[in-house]
């Protein structure tokens, strides 16, 4: 099931109110006349309410006191607010200790963890920001790709 | 977002501005729909609340830089999506069932009878199992459509990537599901004849 090769996309952005009013007028039309495209939307809507249907994940019992006991922590270094060239220069210091370690892979002084941690960081701060200055940040994530590779 | 700022937006916003009672009202409001979203993306559920704990912190100490520019779900589900693709590109380790048996769950549907009760679950889990096979970033993009409400463009934005490209996302994966459950189907009832 899934519709014809024109229209079938658009079938899928019907259900969703993805399409403005030409274009959902269009695959109406096109629905009166396709039996391909017609059983993928019925199809298509049972399996969305089969979806929505799927039963909640509840958190655990202690989740909330866990989150609690990490909000009331000071915050990481990563993760104080920091702006213009004290940004510069965290995430400056995160890519020259990545590629440290890719350069001496021997030395033991962080763990993979740590450095789960700068890439991770490094990646929120790229998602967070509306600007471009955080570019330092990708050669962080990077050299992070590059040593998984390794 | 086009001028009004959401509800959900207004706590985080009185949140930035020092009111600690409007992050308790997002997380109660959201927790369960993140540790849902998250168990659905990643292949342990203590990795997925750990995950959402993630979210929220990470929310929460960027609270002073929040800027309203987007339905307060896109950005909680942005930030959830990138850490799930994030881990999933990491670990590459198969994805266990998100039910185990101490996960307290809540059916949406009404007192059905035992039989029709029964159906539904069966339904239900071949689709879980369905869910499990797709590709993360079809997955991450439907859930987020079907489950959450997100519309094509918050999709795109929590996803960072293009509508269009969300539109081929969300196809895709209705017509894997659909062609896995076709599959499942005949397998079985391959099975059954088999078997007789």
């Amino acid at each position: 099931v899934t519709g014809c090769a024109e229209y079938g996309p658009e079938v899928s952005a019907y259900l969703d109110d993805g399409l403005d009013a030409e274009e959902r007028r269009r695959v109406e039309v096109h629905l009166a006349g396709c039996a391909s495209c017609t059983a993928l939307l019925s199809a298509s809507r049972e399996l969305d309410r089969t979806v929505r249907e799927l039963p909640r994940i509840e958190p655990s019992p202690g989740f909330e006191t866990k989150l609690r006991a990490r909000l009331g922590r000071p915050a990481a270094p990563g993760w104080r607010r920091r702006g213009g060239l004290a940004r510069f220069a965290v995430v400056g210091a995160a890519a020259a200790a990545v590629l440290a370690l890719l350069l001496t892979p021997a030395t033991p002084s962080m763990s993979d963890e740590d450095w789960e941690l700068i890439a991770d960081e490094a990646s929120f701060d790229l998602m967070l920001s509306d600007d471009h200055e955080l570019v330092y940040a990708l050669d962080v994530l990077e050299a992070w790709d590059e040593k998984e590779e390794i | 977002m086009s001028g009004e700022i959401d509800d959900d937006a207004q706590l985080m916003l009185a949140s930035r501005d020092g009111d600690p009672r409007a992050f308790e009202t997002l997380f109660r409001r959201y927790s369960t729909r993140l540790v849902s979203f998250l168990a659905r993306m990643v292949p342990e559920r203590a990795r997925a609340e750990e995950l959402a704990q993630d979210v929220f912190v990470r929310i929460y100490q960027a609270r002073e830089r929040y800027q309203p520019t987007a339905r307060f779900s896109t950005y909680l589900f942005g930030v959830a999506s990138n850490l799930a693709l994030n881990e999933l590109a990491r670990a590459h380790r198969k994805r266990e069932r998100p039910f185990p048996e101490d996960a307290e769950i809540r059916v949406a549907a009404a007192a059905p009878s035992a039989e029709e009760e029964l159906v539904h679950r069966r339904t239900r889990e071949r689709v879980e199992e369905a869910l499990d096979e797709l590709p993360a970033r079809q997955r991450a993009a439907l859930l987020l459509r079907v489950d959450e409400g997100l519309g094509y463009e918050e999709i795109a934005s929590a996803l960072d990537t293009s509508v269009s490209s969300v539109k081929s996302l969300i196809h895709r994966a209705r017509c894997e599901l659909l062609e896995s459950l076709e599959r499942k189907q005949l397998e079985r009832k391959q099975e059954r004849k088999d078997a007789s």
